[in-house]
Order: structure tokens, then C-alpha cells, then sequence
């Protein structure tokens, strides 16, 4: 059941009954029209909506998440060392990625943040309390944001790191040693378990959710793709949040908190830095908030070199990796895994070393050199460098999840069988608690991975040129000019995903 | 059920007037508190803003104690259709970025001045009362000595609307 959306609600008078007749622009100019169709979820179901107002709603996701990640902790500390017996590797790294990664990103955005662990116990601190919001009053202990009392120092984050930097290198930072992790449960422990500390002493530390917003490297790659996914919350009305003088979702109310993520959710136009907590939903005393469905990859706006740069970041990643864990190059593996294989510290620093040259220069500078050609054939004035860069930059997004869907895949098809094997036996200690601690090695349809691997990418294909085709007319107005644009651009988008077809066919 | 300005009544469009002040100081308020401890230029501007709608809402309770009798009718922007003044930011991520500027404080109340001197004006054109086409004028006059101010303080580098 699609609604229809008025795109243009009526929020000004008509411009040509104004005296002065210009284009409208600024806080009361009427939104972009939305793009394809909307569905409003908390409209057509109810249930959704009585559910996600619920003051305890995060709470109840977060809580049993928690539970089993602390178990799953438990397991890496004190189960098997053999990472495909433990629960924990078998569960994060190829039940909880797969589940992220091709279904929870493309069809439900952040869902993930909101039922994320990492940020549990620091918030608690922050908050003081679980649930319920707490007001400021004269006297009261802890500091306002808004109108909301915290607890903890409630710093201001950096100027010069209010970007997702940090979680760029982060991210790479933990892939360069992904070997390790992914084979040890106890170097797994390590990871998450200095992920919650971090969290929390930053949380402490820190204003809102800075952790999640410039630090956390899984929270970098999600505000990414989560602009491809059909899910996003949105203010129902423009109208009504200009109109609206209390602007809870952002300073807070009795009723909710004000974005944790310190975004202003009345006025959002983009899924990146929004961890659906469903706070505003609860905030708004004009029931205005509400979570829609609408169609793949519609936000296309990066806003600056760090969201471009993610996007190489994750591309090259899914690039190495399919090299890595899933092609027949073995000495690729071992260099990862160096202690193991006993290949020696400088053949690893040798593959780190490219692990990092491929998204930070070698993949910028080919994508560079093919818009600056594509700016030269199109000869026309065009939009400045970095406009036209990162508009084209974000073509990399949707191909980019569905590159990392596409090397996901064969993770769970052929290693689901030991999903079955450690929830029987999580910590490798003989327990049969389902009857499937014995369940041989059986991966599925192995055969027609390849395949299946190839039409997803060139789904991706296909989405990315027509999207390459559309966001070139952002760039040029002229069609000829636009055309010339484009084409070298889509010739690079093509040689990208032709790569890995390569790569799985081979 | 939502009205059209030109339907109310003088006495109605006044009340509704005082209650976009009061509805406009509280939101620049609650901007100002949101960036208190985070930016204190921008929430030192937000709070001036306030005050500014403020002594605006006092000027027009005089007016209306001049030329009525008893309390205003209970009307709000949410009672008629289109917006007359609002203050509102255009970017969800400011506080994300750290972008957000102290002068843009001033560059929003100033949009907001300006289309409220617009709407007055249009409705002008809509009304044949002349104690009605009066009072818009007046409004729209107040208006735009508020913009003008505003354009002062923004050293005539208003980003036009």
C-alpha cells in the first residue's frame, strides 16, 4: 500500500504572489520532491508503531543482544581455540556479517545500531537511567543537552575530528589484521571487547553518541551503505516541523531523548548518521516522525572527501578480500596470516602496506583520473571539481554493498553448516545442546555460487551506470555534454564490477 | 480544521501574530540551549534572537490591548494554512560537522523576517476590509523593520532568500 506524499506541501504562500519573485532556498524553502515511492510503516502497521514508542522498545533489542554477545565473549575466553568450533568467530564473523551485510543494511539501515551492545553501558552512565528520559532542572545533578539532563563530562567532540577519519583508518586498521581475528576467538575478544571500553569511556567523556558517530569503524561503514537502504526514518510533514516550536527531536522532551546521534531529525535528508533509535518518533508531540520504505540507493548525496573516501575504502576491501579468503591464491592467505604460515613480519608488512595503498591511493587516483577525463570530454563549464567527484564518487555505494553481498554469500552457503555445529556447542567443549553439534560440513548449492555471485553484481551494474547516466545531470544540463561525462565514468564502473566477475568466475 | 489567513478576523490575525512570537522565541530557545556548553557564540546569538522575538510579541500585545478589549483568542499557525514566520535550520548534520556558524543565527531569523513581511503583504492583496489590509500592512511594516535590523547585523551579507 504505497501513500502518497505530497513532496512540495504547501509551506510557503506562492512565490509569484510575492513581491520580490525569487527561487526559494534557506530553512523555508520546500524540500527537494521526494524521489520513487514512499511507505509509511508506522501508518500501515500499527503494531510498529505502538511498539517503537514504547519508552523501553531499544531496551528490550539491545538487552538479549547484549546477553549473547557477553557469551559469546565467554566463548572466546574460554572456548576452543579452533576458530570454525567457537561460537564467537562463527557467529560475528560469518552468521552476524552475513545478516548485516545482506539483508539488515539493504532493507532495514541502521537497524543494527539500534540494537548495537557497544554502546550500552556508556549510555546507561551517560543517561543514568535505562528507559526513561530525565529533565534538566535548576539544582539537578549532571549537565543539559537541550533540555535533557546527562551525567559524565559532556565535552564537545573535536572541530578537526567531526568526520568519519577516524573510522576510515579504523576500519582499515582492523581489516589488516583480519586474519588474526577471524581465526582466533581470543584476538576477537580483544577487538570487541576494546570496542565496549572505548564506547564507554568516550560516552563518559564525551557529548551523545561520539563514539558511534566518528569512531566506531563498524558504525563508519553502516552510515555509508545505509544510503542505499529502503528503510529511513523521516519527518511526515515539513510543514509541521517548521511550524513546530518545541523541536523535541532534537533538544529533547519529557517524552524522549533528543538524537543521541546529534542529528536534527526534522530536517533529515540522508540515512548516514541516523541509528534509528526511534527516539524522535517518541520525541515529537506531533506524531510527525515516522520509519518508511522506499526504493534501493535513493540518498546520493556524500557530503565530503571522508564519505568518498569510505567508499573507496569498503570497495578495495571487498576487492582484497574476494583475493584473500575466497580466490585459490593461497600465498595471498598466508601473508595475511603470517604467524601462521610462517611467511615472517616483512612479507606482512608488505601485504599491509598494499591492503592500504589500494583505497587510499591507488583506487582515488584511477577514480580521479577517469573524472578528470570524463570533465575534459565533457568540456562544457562544469560544477566544481569537488561537486562533480563526489556525485560520482557515490556511485560506489550501492555497487560497493553489493560487491561485499556478493563476496558474503559464499560465507554462509558454504560454512553455514558450522552455524549448526557451534549453537549446538558453542564453546567446543563436546555439548550437543540442539543435536546438531555433530552436523558434517555441507555447503549449499557450491556450484552455482559463481553464478549467483555474477547476478548480483550485475544487478549492481545496471543501478549504478543508470544511476552514473541520472547524477551526470546534476553536472551538466547540456545532454551531449552530460553523455561525455558519463561514459568514461561507466566504463570505469563496468571495468570495477568486471573485475570481480573476473575474480568469482575465475 | 486549518484556515486561510484571509478568513480570520483583525482580532484573530493579531492574536495569531503574538502567538508566532511566543512560539518563535521558544523555539530559538530551545536552539540556544541545544548549543549551550557546545557552541556559546551560537547559543549567545540564539538567546539574543529570543529576547529580539520577545520585545516583538510586546509590541504586538500593545497594539492589541489599544484595540481590543479582553484576552486574545486562543489561535496558533497550526489553526491556518502556509507558515507566516518560523525559525528553523536548514541542515540535519550541523551539529554532527560542527559547521554550524554563529552568524547563520542571523541569516535564519532574517529569512524568516523577510517571508513573514511576504506573507503579510500577500494577504494585503487578498482582503477588501481596509481595517484589515490596515493591519497587515502594519505587520508587514514591522516586519520588515526586523529584517532591516537583522540585515545591519548581518553586515549586509545576507544570503538572499
Amino acid at each position: 500500500m504505497s501513500e502518497n506524499i505530497n513532496p512540495n506541501p504547501s509551506i510557503l504562500p506562492s512565490p509569484s504572489a510575492t513581491p520580490a519573485s525569487r527561487p526559494l532556498t534557506g530553512p523555508l524553502a520546500p524540500p527537494p520532491p521526494l524521489e520513487g515511492w514512499r511507505i509509511d510503516l508506522l501508518k500501515t502497521f500499527p503494531w510498529l508503531k505502538w511498539l517503537v514508542k514504547r519508552r523501553w522498545f531499544q531496551f528490550a533489542v539491545v538487552l538479549p543482544n547484549l546477553f549473547l554477545f557477553l557469551v559469546f565473549l565467554a566463548a572466546g575466553v574460554w572456548g576452543t581455540p579452533v576458530g570454525n568450533r567457537n561460537i564467537l568467530i562463527v557467529f560475528v564473523w560469518i552468521f552476524w556479517w552475513f545478516l548485516l551485510i545482506s539483508a539488515m543494511v539493504p532493507f532495514l539501515s541502521r537497524a543494527w545500531c539500534t540494537m548495537c551492545p557497544f554502546p550500552f553501558f556508556g549510555e546507561w552512565i551517560q543517561r543514568g537511567s535505562l528507559t526513561t528520559p530525565k529533565m534538566a532542572a535548576p539544582g539537578a545533578k549532571g549537565a543539559k543537552v537541550g533540555i535533557n539532563r546527562y551525567f559524565g563530562w559532556n565535552l564537545r567532540w573535536p572541530k578537526a575530528l567531526s568526520n568519519i577519519w577516524m573510522q576510515n583508518i579504523g576500519f582499515l586498521g582492523l581489516c589488516t589484521f583480519s586474519a588474526f581475528y577471524l581465526t582466533r576467538p581470543i584476538v576477537t575478544v580483544w577487538v570487541l571487547g576494546s570496542l565496549i571500553i572505548i564506547a564507554t569511556v568516550l560516552h563518559v567523556v564525551f557529548r551523545q553518541r561520539a563514539f558511534c558517530n566518528y569512531v566506531c569503524p563498524v558504525s563508519g561503514f553502516l552510515s555509508l551503505y545505509s544510503m542505499s537502504s529502503m528503510a529511513e526514518v523521516r519527518s511526515r510533514d515539513a510543514e509541521v516541523c517548521l511550524k513546530c516550536h518545541d523541536k523535541s527531536c532534537l533538544v529533547g522532551s519529557e517524552r524522549g531523548w533528543g538524537c543521541p546521534w546529534f542529528n536534527f531529525p526534522s530536517k533529515m535528508e540522508r540515512n548516514n548518521y541516523c541509528g534509528m533509535c526511534m527516539e524522535c518518533i517518541k520525541s515529537c508531540p506531533h506524531d510527525n516522525m515516522t520509519v518508511r520504505l522506499r526504493p534501493f540507493a535513493t540518498d546520493t548525496k556524500l557530503k565530503g572527501y571522508d564519505e568518498a573516501w569510505k567508499a573507496f575504502i569498503m570497495l578495495s576491501l571487498a576487492l582484497a578480500y574476494s583475493v584473500i579468503y575466497l580466490g585459490p591464491w593461497g600465498f595471498f592467505k598466508d601473508l595475511a596470516n603470517f604467524t601462521e604460515s610462517g611467511r615472517g613480519l616483512s612479507a606482512f608488512l608488505g601485504y599491509a602496506l598494499c591492503l592500504w595503498a589500494l583505497p587510499m591511493v591507488v583506487i582515488p587516483t584511477v577514480f580521479s583520473a577517469f573524472h578528470w577525463v570524463a570533465r575534459r570530454l565533457a568540456g562544457a563549464e562544469p560544477k566544481p571539481w569537488k561537486e562533480s567527484f563526489l556525485l560520482m564518487a557515490y556511485q560506489l555505494v550501492p555497487l560497493g554493498l553489493l560487491a561485499w553481498i556478493a563476496f558474503s554469500l559464499p560465507l554462509i552457503f558454504i560454512n553455514g553448516s558450522y552455524i549448526l555445529v557451534t549453537m549446538s556447542d558453542p564453546f567446543g567443549w563436546g555439548w550437543d545442546l540442539f543435536h546438531t553439534a555433530h552436523t558434517a560440513w555441507s555447503p549449499i548449492l557450491p556450484q552455482w555460487m559463481p553464478a549467483i555471485q555474477v547476478g548480483i553484481l550485475a544487478i549492481g551494474l545496471i543501478l549504478t551506470l543508470k544511476s552514473v547516466f541520472k547524477q551526470a545531470g546534476k553536472i551538466y544540463t547540456d545532454n551531449r555534454a552530460r553523455l561525455r561525462f558519463a561514459l568514461p565514468m561507466a566504463l570505469l564502473m563496468t571495468l570495477i564490477v568486471s573485475l570481480f566477475i573476473r575474480l568469482y568466475v575465475s | 480544521m486549518t484556515r486561510r489567513i484571509e478568513e480570520l478576523e483583525p482580532k484573530e490575525i493579531l492574536a495569531l501574530a503574538i502567538s508566532i512570537e511566543q512560539a518563535n522565541q521558544k523555539a530559538l530557545r530551545n536552539f540556544s540551549e541545544m548549543f549551550d556548553g557546545y557552541n556559546q557564540e551560537v547559543s549567545r546569538n540564539f538567546g539574543e534572537m529570543a529576547e529580539e522575538e520577545g520585545r516583538h510579541e510586546e509590541l504586538l500585545q500593545q497594539m492589541y490591548k489599544k484595540k481590543y478589549k479582553g484576552p486574545a483568542p486562543n489561535i496558533d499557525s497550526f489553526d491556518i494554512e502556509g507558515v507566516v514566520e518560523a525559525v528553523d535550520l536548514d541542515d540535519s548534520e550541523f551539529l554532527i560537522f560542527d559547521s554550524f556558524k554563529a552568524q547563520q543565527v542571523y541569516q535564519a531569523s532574517w529569512e524568516a523576517e523577510r517571508r513573514a513581511r511576504e506573507f503579510y503583504l500577500k494577504a494585503v492583496k487578498n482582503v477588501k476590509d481596509a481595517e484589515m489590509a490596515n493591519l497587515f500592512n502594519t505587520l508587514a511594516d514591522m516586519e520588515g523593520d526586523h529584517a532591516d535590523w537583522l540585515e545591519k547585523k548581518l553586515g549586509h551579507k545576507g544570503k538572499k532568500p
